[in-house]
């Protein structure tokens, strides 16, 4: 974190097209550091075209990797600038107020995938309305149906679109986002 | 039969959260998914080779994804369908072998990780592989 409370976040493009990335980000969570951090990070293509922002409790952030910027160029974007609302999306692993729930970037990737589901009732649905909308899922100990292999399985039927699906949500063990999707 | 293991190279490597693809190929048959839990993968079909022993029929749960696997034995033959995809096996003792051998090769990965007491799949996965 710099003087100014910022978290400064360095990226640029390698030479065969693919995004690097280079930050180290300290959140402090009910007493707590958390931190993570990435050096010299291949990221994957996934993170483009994402457009949503999420909130994670105490941590609520989209960060931009845009290629807008053009190949070759190493950049510096701040979280809180205008340059940070573009793209895609960092998630950190913090269960926030109120056991609200976190999920961290492969979870957030996997979850990603079934965005197309959603989308296919509601074309409307994001990445973090999709979030937000498992975390009140799990929120409520009634939905839980099972924890094979020390997952938690919470399962409730939503009107999504105008259709009553099954959503299912899956945490990890330690409680965080580990899928939620649409069961067929 | 061959179960290909591919890990997401986009994380660093560790045993809370296994996500990558998984390939399960015959000839020119193959299931494949991408950006899934190939622990939740290995388990399901671990299930699915006791499970089908005294069945004809079995769905098995991958958790995470919204589609099932289902196991069907034929004759001697065993067939597993995902989706639109399949694979059709010569039986159950093959299912097992390519299984143990990537249940092994999984282990192999994370056995050193820190994580690796916490995760209970990656657990059940171990107990297989040394089976």
């Amino acid at each position: 974190m710099d003087a100014n409370g910022n978290f400064p976040i360095e990226y640029g493009y390698n030479t065969d097209g693919s995004l690097w990335t280079n930050f180290n980000i300290g959140v402090t969570v009910g007493g707590s550091l958390s931190s993570w951090q990435r050096a010299n990070d291949r990221t994957s293509n996934f993170i483009y075209g994402l457009t949503n922002t999420v909130s994670f409790g105490l941590v609520d952030w989209a960060i931009a990797f845009d290629r807008r910027h053009g190949l070759g160029e190493h950049n510096e974007i701040n979280p809180n600038s205008s340059d940070a609302q573009a793209g895609a999306m960092m998630a950190v692993v913090v269960p926030g107020p109120g056991g609200k729930l976190g999920v961290s970037a492969k979870g957030l990737k996997h979850i990603a995938k079934h965005l197309s589901q959603f989308q296919a009732l509601n074309p409307r649905a994001t990445l973090g309305g999709i979030v937000r909308l498992g975390q009140r899922i799990a929120s409520n100990s009634n939905n839980l149906i099972g924890t094979p292999g020390g997952r938690q399985v919470f399962q409730q039927s939503v009107n999504i679109g105008g259709n009553q699906v099954p959503v299912r949500v899956v945490l990890n063990p330690n409680g965080g986002l580990r899928s939620i999707h649409i069961r067929q | 039969m061959y179960i290909e293991l591919t890990y997401d190279e986009d994380f660093e490597l560790n045993a809370e959260e296994i996500l990558g693809k998984i390939k399960l190929s015959k000839d020119r048959q193959a299931i494949e998914e991408d950006n899934t839990y190939l622990d939740s993968w290995i388990i399901a079909l671990i299930e699915g080779l006791h499970k089908i022993e005294g069945n004809g029929r079995v769905l098995l749960d991958l958790i995470e994804e919204s589609a099932s696997l289902e196991m069907e034995r034929s004759n001697e033959l065993l067939v597993i369908k995902y989706k639109t995809q399949k694979v059709v096996l010569d039986g159950v003792e093959e299912l097992r072998a390519a299984l143990k051998e990537s249940a092994q090769s999984m282990i192999l990965k994370f056995r050193s990780d820190e994580n690796f007491g916490q995760n209970n799949l990656l657990k059940q996965v171990s107990a297989f592989a040394a089976s």
